[in-house]
């Protein structure tokens, strides 16, 4: 192998590591925004809240996840959804297009 | 995934299991269900903050609101100026119990027209806001959102039904802005503009300036274009001094030289109202009438100094200005 044959491994590799390197961090930032829950020191939530320092108010707008229903089933916050949209859409606020992406069952596509 | 959750307030739609907060820090899955752990319990409670220190400048004008905030926040801006409270856990800092009845009565007490959803990230304590809003409009008074407007559509629909006006903090007019600086992205916060102006709410934009992050003419240039076409050339628009702040305490302020050409770049893209903020800069704060150049309303910080606006006119030459007057 000559010097230059060496000098151009040596080129590749190097531009193969540095590539590697920066999709890794693209990637790991990709991670950052797209699972950012992280675990709750669950006893002392529960001591906040014993206390009346938190609150356990129901939210809105959330779906459990089900591994049967893969796009999660009927809950409380999808139907609160789909009556708001209705109220809207029969208000004027929102076009039929617009309404269309809350309301995929009931066969309109944006 | 047995007792996962997938909250669907805003664009991150945190998918969470048992025992697991959102990225917000204020909505957790408890036992299967998606909890809010911060209603009524503000950190911030101010009984008669100005509306100009929102800012809305074209908003009942003069008067005082009630400011209520949580912590909690789904955007992390480096820049922060509220980081004490939008970046921080609940269970770290102690809150005052505020149910939206009280927060309603507080602004009946101090006869104060409006409340305002404010400091940090009144998205993230949506359904506060939402039941105090309701709750307000039953007796009268009026309510102020001052968001990034980082919200998927549906929930952003629910906060309009019962917001009459909004600030929105439109970081700067670039995805990578968003992305690099405050751990989101821009199109939904455009989208979010678009749609709070179409359901009413009457709407101003603010934009706070940077230096060497977003002080780029051109991007201020298409970032007003966006905003006379796709919202309206008499959407108000507050152009914002930057102090060194949270993690970016390496930045100076932003030079008041700066400012003042964004505002003349903003005027000559056709914007009608355009203000300078978090510093004084001669007229910066003023309302000037469009066609006839006339200062309608002359301010000093958050003070009003002259009034000239007749039912919601200019008093010199008569032209409607845009806005909320009474």
């Amino acid at each position: 192998m000559s010097r230059d044959d060496r000098k151009f491994i040596g080129a590749l590799a190097l531009t193969a590591a540095l590539a590697g390197a920066l999709i890794f961090s693209m990637q790991a930032r990709e991670r950052e925004l797209e699972t950012p829950a992280s675990a709750l020191d669950l006893s002392r939530i529960e001591l906040e809240l014993r206390a009346g320092r938190l609150s356990l108010h129901p939210a809105a707008f959330w779906e459990p996840m089900d591994e049967s229903h893969p796009s999660g089933p009927a809950s409380s916050g999808v139907s609160y959804d789909q009556r708001l949209i209705r109220g809207q859409l029969s208000r004027g606020a929102l076009s039929a297009h617009e309404a269309a992406h809350w309301l995929p069952m009931e066969g309109v596509r944006p | 995934m047995s007792g996962w959750v997938k909250c669907k307030l805003c664009p991150r739609e945190c998918q969470l299991p048992p025992g697991h907060r959102g990225d917000c820090r204020v909505r957790i899955n408890y036992e299967g269900r998606l909890i809010s752990l911060v209603y009524g319990k503000p950190v911030s409670a101010n009984a008669r903050d100005p509306v100009e220190k929102k800012p809305v400048y074209h908003f009942l004008p003069g008067t005082r609101c009630v400011s209520i905030a949580t912590v909690g926040c789904n955007l992390h801006c480096k820049f922060c100026q509220n980081h004490t409270i939008s970046q921080v856990n609940p269970e770290d800092l102690e809150p005052f119990d505020l149910p939206p009845e009280q927060v309603v009565a507080a602004a009946r007490r101090h006869q104060c027209p409006s409340i305002a959803y404010t400091y940090s990230e009144p998205i993230v304590f949506f359904e506060y806001t939402r039941d105090t809003q309701a709750l307000a409009h039953q007796q009268g008074i009026k309510n102020i959102l001052v968001t990034a407007g980082y919200i998927n559509e549906a929930p952003l629909i629910e906060l309009c039904r019962h917001a009459d006006a909004a600030n929105l903090d439109l970081k700067a007019f670039s995805n990578d802005y968003y992305r690099e600086l405050c751990a989101g992205t821009l199109e939904p916060v455009l989208k979010a503009l678009e749609l709070m102006v179409r359901l009413g709410v009457w709407v101003e934009v603010t934009n706070l300036i940077v230096p060497t992050l977003n002080d780029d003419m051109e991007m201020i240039s298409r970032m007003c274009d966006w905003i006379a076409e796709k919202l309206g050339p008499e959407v108000p628009l507050h152009f914002s001094r930057f102090s060194p702040m949270y993690q970016l305490t390496q930045l100076p302020p932003t030079p008041a030289d700066t400012l003042v050409r964004a505002r003349e770049t903003a005027l000559s893209r056709g914007l009608k109202h355009v203000y300078v903020g978090n510093i004084l800069v001669p007229g910066g704060g003023d309302t000037i009438c469009p066609d006839c150049g006339k200062i309608v309303i002359a301010r000093r910080g958050y003070a009003i100094t002259a009034m000239k606006l007749e039912d919601g006119a200019c008093g010199s030459c008569g032209r409607k200005i845009a806005g909320v007057w009474k």
